[in-house]
This record gives C-alpha cells, sequence and structure tokens, in this order.
C-alpha cells in the first residue's frame, strides 16, 4: 500500500503525461486499484475543467461600489502624504514638489492624479501644473515640469526622454534583463525598481534617488557610468559643456604635436550624440591629425566623411580648410582626381578664403 | 467616459498587465477598482461557490473578499499574481465563513441546483460537473480545496502560495487528490473506462 501511494504521489500529479518508468509500468500490471485509478486521470481532468465551466452570476460591481471608492480615496490620500516625505530630505528642490502635491490634494485636485497610459511616440507636457502618467509595465510617472516623451517600448525596455524639465519615476520590481531609462541630453538614468526624480535644466541634468539604486551613464564614452543610491543625488553636466571641453583640449594636443591625445580625444567625442556638424568637425581633426602623421591615404577618406557629414549650405572655416587640405592631399596622392576635388571646394565655398586658389589650382591641373 | 477608459491600459495579458492594475490600485484610480473586480470576480464566484456550495453565501464572501483586498491593497507588494492574492483571501474567508456556520449550527441549506436550459449544448458537461461536485463535498477539505483550485487553472506553486504550504505537499496532495477522485467518480459509475476485470478482486 505504501508503494502504492508514493507511486500515485509521483504519477498522479497534474501533467506528469504517460510515465514509461519500468517501475511504475510494473506496479499497473499488478496493482488493479492503481490501474483504475490511472486509467481514470483523464475523465478526472475533462470533469474539473467541466467544474471550471459552471455558471458564475457575479453581483454587480455597484454592490460594493461604495467600499472601492472609499478605499481608492483612502489610498489617493496614503499615496500622496507616503510621497511627500522622502522629498522633504532631499532637497529644497524636491521639498517644493511634495508641497506642491500636497496642494494639489487641498485644492481639490486630486483627481488630476489618476495616472494616463503614455503609448509609445507619446508625449506629456507641463505647463503650470504636473501631470502623470503610466506606463505599459506598471512604471508610474510624474511630470512636473517640462516635455517627456516616450520615445520606445517594448517587453524588456522602456525608454523616456526628458529634454527639459521635471520627471519624477516610480519603477516596480521589474523581472530580470527588464530595464526603464530616462534619457536627456545629458545622461541615460537606467532603473530596475527604485523610485527617482531627474530634472533637466539648460545647464545640466540633476538625478535624485528616493529608493533603491539608479545607474546613470553620461552622454558620450569616455565618462564613467555613475551609481546612486537613496538618498543621494548627483548633477551630470551638460553633454554640449562635455563636448566643448573635448574639442578645447583635441585643438590644444594638436598645437602641442601630441597626435594619440588628440586621436582619443577625438573618438570620445566621436562617441556622444552630437549634431551633424560637430561631428564633422571632429572627423576634419583626426583627418588633420592623420595627415600630420603622414597617414595620407586615412586622412583623405576622415575629409571626405567631414565633408560629407556637413551639411550642404553651412560654411564653416574649419570645412573650407579642410576642402583645401583635402584637394592637396588628393594631388599628391591622386593628381588626375584633383582637379574634381578642387571644383567641388570652389562649388561648396564660391567665395571662401581659399577660392582664389582652389579656380587657379583647379585650372591648373585640368 | 469612453475617453477615459481608452487611456488607460486593461487586460494586458500576463504580468505586465498585472503590475499595471496594481500600479493602477495603488495610485487609487477609481476605475481600476472596477475593472479588478470585473476581471477576476468570476473565476473567484466559482472557486467560493465551490467551496461553499451555497450561492448567496458566496456572494457574500465574494463581497468581503474584494472590499478586505481593496482596503488592503497597499500591503499588497505583488509577489504573487492578483489572482493569487485574491484567491488566498477568499479561501480564508470561506473556511472561517464555514467555521462560524458550524460554530452557531446554522443549517447550510443544500446545494442550489441551478436551472438547466433544455436546449444548453453544454448539459452533459454540467451535469457530470455537478456531479463531481457532490463527489468532492465528500472528500476532505483540503483535498477539495486544491483540486478545485486547479480546476480553476492555478499553478501548483499559486496553489502552494493560496494554501500556505509548501510546494512539495501541495504536489503529494494534488496527485493523491486525483487518484482518489479517480476511483470515487469509477464507483459512482462516472468514469467513461470499462473497470477491467482484475477489479473484481481486490485484495
Amino acid at each position: 500500500m505504501t508503494d502504492c501511494l508514493s507511486l500515485r504521489e509521483r504519477y498522479f500529479a497534474p501533467g506528469v503525461g504517460n510515465p514509461t518508468d519500468p517501475e511504475w509500468v510494473d506496479h499497473l500490471q499488478t496493482c488493479a486499484q492503481c490501474r483504475l485509478a490511472y486509467q481514470g486521470l483523464p475523465e478526472v481532468d475533462r470533469a474539473l475543467a467541466e467544474v471550471a465551466r459552471l455558471p458564475a452570476s457575479v453581483p454587480a460591481f455597484d454592490t460594493i461600489a461604495g467600499a472601492a471608492a472609499g478605499a481608492a480615496r483612502n489610498q489617493r490620500r496614503r499615496r500622496v502624504v507616503r510621497r511627500s516625505v522622502p522629498f522633504l530630505y532631499t532637497g529644497l528642490g524636491t521639498a517644493a514638489l511634495a508641497a506642491g502635491l500636497v496642494a494639489a490634494v487641498l485644492i481639490g485636485r486630486a483627481h488630476q492624479l489618476s495616472p494616463k497610459l503614455l503609448a509609445p511616440g507619446a508625449e506629456i507636457q507641463a505647463t503650470g501644473e504636473a501631470r502623470s502618467a503610466i506606463l505599459g509595465n506598471g512604471v508610474r510617472i510624474r511630470l512636473e515640469a517640462g516635455t517627456l516623451k516616450l520615445a520606445s517600448a517594448s517587453k524588456e525596455t522602456q525608454s523616456l526622454l526628458l529634454p527639459l524639465g521635471r520627471v519624477f519615476v516610480d519603477v516596480p520590481k521589474l523581472p530580470p534583463g527588464s530595464t526603464v531609462s530616462v534619457r536627456t541630453p545629458d545622461a541615460e538614468v537606467r532603473v530596475h525598481g527604485t523610485r527617482f526624480a531627474v530634472i533637466r535644466t539648460s545647464k545640466d541634468t540633476q538625478v535624485q534617488v528616493v529608493e533603491g539604486v539608479v545607474e546613470v551613464r553620461p552622454e558620450g564614452i569616455g565618462r564613467s557610468v555613475q551609481t546612486i543610491r537613496a538618498g543621494e543625488s548627483a548633477t551630470i553636466g551638460s553633454a554640449e559643456a562635455y563636448r566643448e571641453g573635448l574639442r578645447h583640449s583635441t585643438l590644444a594636443a594638436l598645437d602641442h604635436g601630441e597626435f594619440a591625445a588628440a586621436e582619443k580625444q577625438i573618438g570620445q567625442l566621436l562617441g556622444t550624440s552630437a549634431e551633424a556638424g560637430q561631428q564633422a568637425e571632429a572627423q576634419a581633426l583626426l583627418a588633420w591629425s592623420l595627415s600630420a602623421r603622414g597617414k595620407r591615404t586615412e586622412a583623405i577618406q576622415r575629409y571626405r566623411q567631414a565633408l560629407t557629414l556637413l551639411p550642404e549650405g553651412q560654411r564653416r572655416l574649419w570645412a573650407e580648410n579642410a576642402c583645401a587640405e583635402l584637394a592637396i592631399l588628393v594631388e599628391q596622392e591622386s593628381p588626375k582626381d584633383s582637379a574634381l576635388t578642387w571644383a567641388e571646394c570652389l562649388r561648396r565655398f564660391p567665395d571662401g578664403v581659399h577660392a582664389a586658389l582652389a579656380r587657379s589650382r583647379a585650372h591648373f591641373t585640368r | 467616459m469612453s475617453e477615459k477608459r481608452d487611456e488607460t491600459i486593461l487586460f494586458l495579458p500576463g504580468e505586465i498587465g498585472e503590475r499595471a492594475l496594481r500600479a493602477r490600485l495603488v495610485a487609487g484610480e477609481d476605475a481600476a477598482y472596477r475593472d479588478c473586480y470585473q476581471q477576476y470576480a468570476p473565476k473567484l464566484m466559482r472557486l467560493l461557490t465551490g467551496i461553499l456550495r451555497n450561492k448567496a453565501r458566496a456572494e457574500e464572501v465574494l463581497q468581503e473578499t474584494f472590499i478586505a483586498a481593496f482596503r488592503g491593497i497597499a500591503r499588497f507588494r505583488g509577489e504573487v499574481g492578483i489572482a493569487t492574492w485574491l484567491a488566498r483571501i477568499a479561501t480564508n474567508r470561506a473556511y472561517n465563513a464555514i467555521r462560524d456556520d458550524s460554530c452557531v449550527k446554522r443549517t447550510a441549506p443544500p446545494p442550489e441546483p441551478e436551472p438547466v436550459s433544455r436546449f444548453e449544448p453544454q448539459v452533459e458537461g454540467r451535469d457530470l460537473a455537478r456531479k463531481v461536485m457532490v463527489i468532492l463535498d465528500r472528500m476532505d477539505p483540503a483535498k477539495k480545496l486544491a483540486l478545485l483550485l486547479q480546476a480553476q487553472g492555478y499553478t501548483v506553486a499559486e496553489i502552494a502560495e493560496i494554501s500556505a504550504e509548501p510546494r512539495g505537499t501541495i504536489l503529494a496532495r494534488l496527485s493523491r487528490s486525483r487518484a482518489e477522485l479517480s476511483l470515487r467518480m469509477a464507483e459512482a459509475g462516472l468514469a467513461t473506462q470499462a473497470i477491467p476485470a482484475s477489479m473484481e478482486d481486490r485484495s
């Protein structure tokens, strides 16, 4: 009998299927009770499925609507108070946020805290009053000021874009591999389950963490990732200032003939989301460095890339210099192509500082 | 109203939808409470009717369950699914109700047979279900609960959460319960398989 019980525990569990364990097969041959019970299992599953299909008339929600509304009201009140408290400790800016929340309740605007779904690509704006929203994975956001866009949303990743403004994010515990991020022009703040605020001003991005840990990845490959814990805050300098700093140090390195250092910094500059004109200038600086080190073919490629990246119609001194240097390098490397290169310089910069030279060289090399 | 509903996320399948619903409940969004009720009440009602075998009592317990859940939503951390959490509250309250009824010696009315339409296509299945419910009533309450929860589609892990018992215990109980139900169904002539000849000579 003990055998029957232990074997049944093993083979009668839901979803076990048709076991071929010799011990069980032998037992079925000899034990009529187990055989009978085992043969009846499909019927048991069918009967249980029918039990689940039995009709159930549910009383209308209205019977508990009053209690539900009371619970919802309490929940809103509790939520507002709970949010307000930690903010008192995180500086004047966040204290103002908490006060704003309390004030919103006092003036009877609690209903506006009801979250709305933010669909991928959708944008919300907070002009004068805060806006709340919810993402598909349960992440709750409260935009205090500025504009926020849900740039992309998949099962694993939700990416918010904050060009300017202040947002508070409440992320529930996410499944492994899932992330929520807030991108500003200066940094990406990635989280896995926490509450935090991101404030993007014209100068920088500030991150304040209330609960959990967030990872801040400043814009640009040369900048170190920062981990910010509960109660801590960090200010990430603007990506524009970072790029400007890199540009200056690159020019200084080139002036001193430190080509390796200059090229490393140019690599970092190209690793940021710089606009086309900035990327073009970085490519031209790299070409200049390569040319100085005698790598003419690579320099030609980089100069061409720089001039392709520079939007048509933009006339910058560095670009005029780059075009002329490209043409000179082409003359040295492949004289038959140089006329075309000079002609291209004239087309793009007809009144440029090298226009006279370009005209004469284009004519001379034809 | 319809405009507002468009802006909320509802009934997204799986974890994502559950997390969103929980977030809305925690935020105190009125519509979320109605949505939660409409989504989970039918399944819970079937479970409670199965446990209590009394429709009026089941309705009472269902309402108590949701009111308790809504009031305690702040304590729900989302470690288990909303359906599992609600089922745990519902079963605890159902057994409390059974205990209370037996303390005051209240005679429970016999199970109320639901009117069956003569033209209903599912009559045969419902008849089987009702007969099986009678068999389940005669089984040990813990075994009955395990089978009822399995019938409602809860996994072994979820049944363990609802019953507050280890998974291994639940798995063993489910196996034993299924074997017992199978034998009882055979005895009641509900099994379609022919009883083997060797059954006649039970040792």
